[in-house]
């Protein structure tokens, strides 16, 4: 076997084991649909993986005083997505009116909200874990 | 071994809480809690008055009436209703049914009712606390409520009508059951 070959399979094989790793930590996916004639449509979907590292990345002076204010609020955040994360899947929260919908469910790792209002539909669902992982990131 | 286990530890029980408010323009609010999740955060939360999973209840006289040994008369007494004050618009039930503590409360609207036939209006409030989870919630010093000592004890409650509110426009409910979705 060359050399060229041996370092293709392990670049294969450290693809495969990283993308392994990057489904089995979830994604996290926004998706705003505006209503209007015109609206616009904005789609995202970030591997979970990335979010505390994009958190590290964020400026400190941006922060200013967030780590004073989230700080105290770390380990109830740690505990709830920890919590959730064991509990059956189903809604936690549901609104109806006449003006917006708003769902909150769990589902397996995941929380997902949906909010449908007479302007906009915005979904957002992320893995529990990775969000008590990027705000502990921004609370340093 | 592990489904043996599975099968021992008791079913998760939720808190429910359903608010609806009445007519075509109605909002609606349905809440399903864990109450495994509310007995791991409670302890966490560091607010003003608000710490370990108690209140603190300043400025209330709590401390000039011992609130657990009346708690305490009433569950050793006989089923009955302990306190009934009736007024003109408001109406006012304390009783003892079993281990429960039941209080009801009917308050009428200005004016309402006086149709021949008319339904009964205005608010009914019904609240049904076990004498477990009422003892939980007054266990910590005479000044504080521990909210965590009662959601535990509501645990032990398989289901559990907590409070019922109705009046004309809206209706609220509490309740616990081992069900994730409100109904």
């Amino acid at each position: 076997m060359t050399t060229g070959m041996t370092l293709l399979g392990g670049a294969l094989g450290l693809l495969v084991v990283g993308g392994v790793f990057v489904y089995s930590e979830g994604a996290v996916r926004v998706d705003v649909r505006e209503k209007t004639r015109n609206g616009e449509h904005i789609h995202l979907i970030v591997p979970a993986v990335v979010l505390p590292v994009a958190a590290r990345l964020v400026p400190r002076d941006k922060l200013k005083d967030l780590p004073r204010k989230i700080g105290p609020w770390l380990p109830t955040i740690k505990v709830a997505s920890e919590e959730l994360a064991r509990c059956p899947d189903g809604p936690l929260v549901e609104v109806d009116s006449n003006r917006e919908h708003v769902r909150i469910h769990k589902l397996g790792r995941s929380l997902f909200i949906d909010v449908d209002s007479e302007e906009e539909t915005v979904h957002v669902s992320f893995p529990l874990q990775a969000a008590a992982d990027a705000v502990s990131q921004l609370a340093r | 071994m592990f489904a043996f286990a599975a099968l021992a530890m008791p079913a998760d029980r939720w808190i429910h809480v359903r608010v609806t408010e009445s007519g075509p323009d109605g909002d609606r609010v349905r809440i399903n809690i864990p109450l495994s999740l509310a007995e791991a955060v409670l302890p966490t939360i560091k607010a003003d008055k608000f710490c370990k999973g108690k209140v603190k209840l300043e400025g209330h006289a709590f401390d000039q009436v011992d609130l657990r040994a009346i708690l305490e008369a009433v569950r050793k007494a006989q089923d009955n209703q302990y306190v009934t004050v009736e007024s003109k618009h408001e109406n006012v039930e304390v009783a003892k049914a079993g281990e429960f503590l039941r209080i009801k409360v009917h308050e009428d609207r200005e004016g309402a009712g006086k149709a021949a036939g008319a339904q009964k209006a205005g608010s009914t409030v019904d609240i049904k606390i076990p004498f477990k989870v009422a003892n939980a919630l007054l266990s910590g010093s005479s000044d504080e409520l521990d909210v965590l000592a009662a959601i535990r004890a509501l645990g032990e409650y398989p289901n559990l009508e907590l409070v019922t509110v109705n009046d004309e426009n809206d209706s609220v409910r509490i309740w616990v059951d081992s069900s994730n979705y409100a109904d």
